[in-house]
């Protein structure tokens, strides 16, 4: 990873906060439940009704096959198997027919390494996303997917919810989702017709507090896809 | 220790001419073109096996570049491995700018600027010190008892790359075998409670093991206790209440003999008595051990129809009505006491910031860890490195408490003493003052010492299970500040 990119990031991510910050909602008419294509969740934004700030399509997809359906074949997929338990830098990877380059890490603005168990990306702050990301200088991919779920301390998995936020390349939101979860079996792709800047993953704390229970959770993610939409 | 410093571009043709400069105890001088080179002593320069051993490393960073190190990394031999980093002072980092540290567990590990390798963080560990200031990192050791000979620590230095290359450098640090002991060494509770009802007697067993070499010869007497002033074993006083046997023995190397202890509750009145077990021994190092008894009779007899609350406990399970615990300050004499199929836990490597508890732990003696006091932000704030559990301030309301919640717990045992993470009126972290640690069990019983360094244990074996027990620091020093109150090395297990 370079000075330049992580400079780029940071831009990103300034445009993702102010994109943020302009969203307030996600109004906007949804296509009846039985239309939809297996696996596919949320046709708001596969309508392109409910775009944010005239940002791109993105269709969300909640099955792993209907997902890999969209891609393009030479879609680039980790199943982190040779991650070590424990803290690590930000993880680069360049691969993919694209030679897709992103960096898996815990932010820009995060001052603290991945956590990871054996196999699978987590964080060491309880606060951090999990991001990951690519910069304008990279070739662009527009498909991301992966397992995403809450950890708790001990990296065990446990109950929650995970949120995961596409940003897109001009600065966007392209999508927003929130999964309640309690394994690693739940899966969440995001399908774009523009670049993709990055995806990031939060764990959002319990609430309210279950007495006798740490109300803390951390994102986890596994099985990550990158790739292009099927033309 | 022997120390040697060369740039790692002539590693390959310097490290046999510098190890032999080592065995002469002098340090190899960095080369005048290299963008670094790294020096250091550490303190102590040996290590003990079977052991976490603390060493504080002083490094300094020459390089004449001006340059700094972007990673403090530390490679050891295989089996050995690395429990915990810290910083004790002078080093730059920015305020927001946390380190990042790999490796803990492992045997190669250390400490990165986070950012590394793209160098795009900020701060460094600095170059130049004033002269004669330290720049300590304390590093964990974790050796195995099986490890012997030499144990070089190799520390390895990243340059922030001002200068010309190369920008690493590697120092060696040999530290000595301390070697197996050859004197014999008396093994024993340091301290025995037991508590029970009128009208009975009760037999416990005190095991003396010898962790040494050789035949350990002992001879028990008894004496007076009041509990304030050392036991004067010089003046034996025989204790009606108390008898036991054998009074003399010899306990072979690496073996515990059990001696047998009769309290007799039918012939005292209710309350609590004193007095102190005088162990003789041949063991050099303590040729006479003071063990304080206490011994508290209740005033209602066994046979009473109101006995299983009336003992001070929750339950009765053993039906003795008699508890008796057994304290600890030594932990090869505690982990005699303890059966085969205890756990362990270094609480390396973990997760770091605030955290909310109750964090858990343990497998087939599962607890919880709590921490207070309790704030929305959380309960404990876990320092980089540190592989220790630790509220989020020190004060005389700040504890850590272990809640055991699966199989009956009957003996714990830890390092335990004063950590000072942080100082706000110094530029020193990670200190280890001299710190009144007080540990409370469930029932009441409370165990109060002052801790000197992180090799101080305590550890309790009781008849019955304990339940829960609490550490803290609750003292201030003399200029109000407090100490973090922590344990580690955690041993979970069953009486033997």
């Amino acid at each position: 990873m370079t000075a330049t990119r992580v400079s780029t990031l940071a831009l990103l991510a300034l445009a993702a906060t102010s994109a943020s910050a302009s969203t307030t909602s996600r109004s906007g008419a949804i296509a009846p439940a039985a239309s939809l294509p297996a696996g596919v969740l949320d046709r708001v934004f596969a309508s392109g009704s409910d775009s944010v700030r005239g940002g791109s399509p993105v269709t969300v997809y909640t099955d792993r096959a209907a997902f890999l359906a969209a891609v393009a074949p030479g879609y680039a997929e980790h199943d982190f198997s040779e991650i070590a338990p424990g803290t690590t830098q930000p993880i680069q990877y360049t691969d993919g027919s694209d030679s897709w380059h992103y960096v898996i890490f815990t932010g820009v603005f995060a001052t603290h390494p991945l956590y990871n168990g054996d196999g699978y990306i987590s964080t060491d702050r309880v606060d951090d996303p999990i991001s990951v990301a690519t910069s304008i200088f990279d070739p662009p991919f527009t498909a991301i997917g992966a397992n995403v779920w809450p950890s708790d301390f001990s990296l065990q998995p446990t109950s929650g919810q995970v949120v995961l936020t596409v940003l897109m390349q001009d600065g966007t939101i392209g999508a927003t989702e929130t999964v309640d979860t309690s394994g690693s079996d739940d899966f969440r792709g995001f399908v774009a017709t523009a670049p993709i800047a990055g995806l990031f993953v939060d764990a959002p704390e319990i609430d309210p507090p279950v007495p006798g229970q740490s109300q803390d959770r951390w994102a986890t993610l596994d099985n990550l896809v990158i790739g292009s939409a099927t033309p | 220790m022997i120390a040697s410093s060369f740039p790692r571009f002539h590693a390959r043709t310097l490290r046999a001419a510098a190890l032999a400069a080592a065995c002469f105890g002098t340090a190899f001088a960095p080369l005048a073109h290299a963008d670094i080179a790294v020096t250091g002593t550490s303190t102590p320069t040996t290590y003990a096996r079977g052991r976490i051993n603390a060493f504080l490393l002083d490094l300094h960073v020459v390089s004449n570049a001006f340059g700094g190190a972007d990673a403090l990394t530390f490679q050891l031999p295989a089996g050995v491995t690395l429990s915990a980093v810290r910083k004790r002072n002078t080093f730059t980092f920015c305020s927001d700018i946390h380190p990042l540290v790999n490796g803990m567990g492992t045997s190669d590990g250390g400490w990165y600027q986070l950012g590394w390798p793209a160098l795009d963080g900020c701060g460094s560990f600095a170059g130049s010190p004033d002269p004669g200031e330290e720049q300590i990192v304390i590093v964990d050791i974790d050796v195995p008892a099986g490890y012997t000979g030499d144990l070089p620590l190799t520390v390895h230095a990243l340059g922030d790359g001002n200068g010309d290359p190369p920008s690493e450098a590697d120092l060696v640090l040999t530290l000595g075998d301390e070697g197996a002991p050859t004197q014999p060494i008396l093994a024993v509770a340091s301290k025995l409670a037991l508590a029970t009802q009128g009208d009975m007697q009760s037999v416990q067993t005190l095991a003396i093991g010898n962790t040494g070499a050789g035949t350990l010869d002992y001879t028990i007497t008894t004496t007076l206790n009041d509990g304030v002033t050392p036991p004067d074993c010089g003046t034996p006083v025989i204790e009606p209440w108390l008898t036991f046997a054998p009074a003399s023995g010899a306990v072979a190397a690496g073996a515990h003999a059990d001696v047998a202890l009769t309290f007799d509750a039918s012939i005292v009145t209710a309350g609590t008595h004193t007095a102190a077990l005088c162990i003789a021994s041949n063991d050099p190092a303590e040729p006479m051990r003071a063990i304080p008894l206490q011994f508290s009779v209740a005033a209602v007899s066994c046979a009473s129809p109101s006995n299983i609350f009336a003992n001070g406990f929750d339950d009765d399970a053993d039906g003795t009505c008699a508890n008796a615990l057994r304290t600890f300050d030594d932990r090869d004499a505690f982990l005699a006491a303890v059966a085969p199929g205890y756990e362990t836990n270094a609480f390396t490597a973990l997760r770091t910031g605030y955290v909310h508890g109750p964090l858990p732990f343990g497998n087939a003696y599962p607890y919880a860890v709590t921490a207070a006091p309790s704030y929305d932000i959380g309960d404990f704030y876990l320092f980089d490195g540190a592989g220790e559990l630790s509220t989020v301030s020190a004060g005389d309301t700040s504890a850590l408490t272990i809640t055991f919640t699966g199989a009956p717990v009957t003996a714990i045992g830890g390092n335990v003493w004063g950590q000072m993470f942080q100082n706000l009126t110094s530029i020193e972290m990670n200190l280890q003052p001299p710190t009144a640690i007080r540990i409370e069990l469930a029932d009441g019983t409370v165990e109060t010492f002052t801790a000197t360094s992180q090799q101080d244990f305590r550890g309790f074996v009781s008849t019955r299970p304990i339940h829960a027990l609490t550490f803290s620091a609750p003292v201030a020093d003399g200029d109000g500040n407090y100490v973090w109150g922590v344990f580690d090395n955690l041993v979970v297990g069953s009486a033997r």
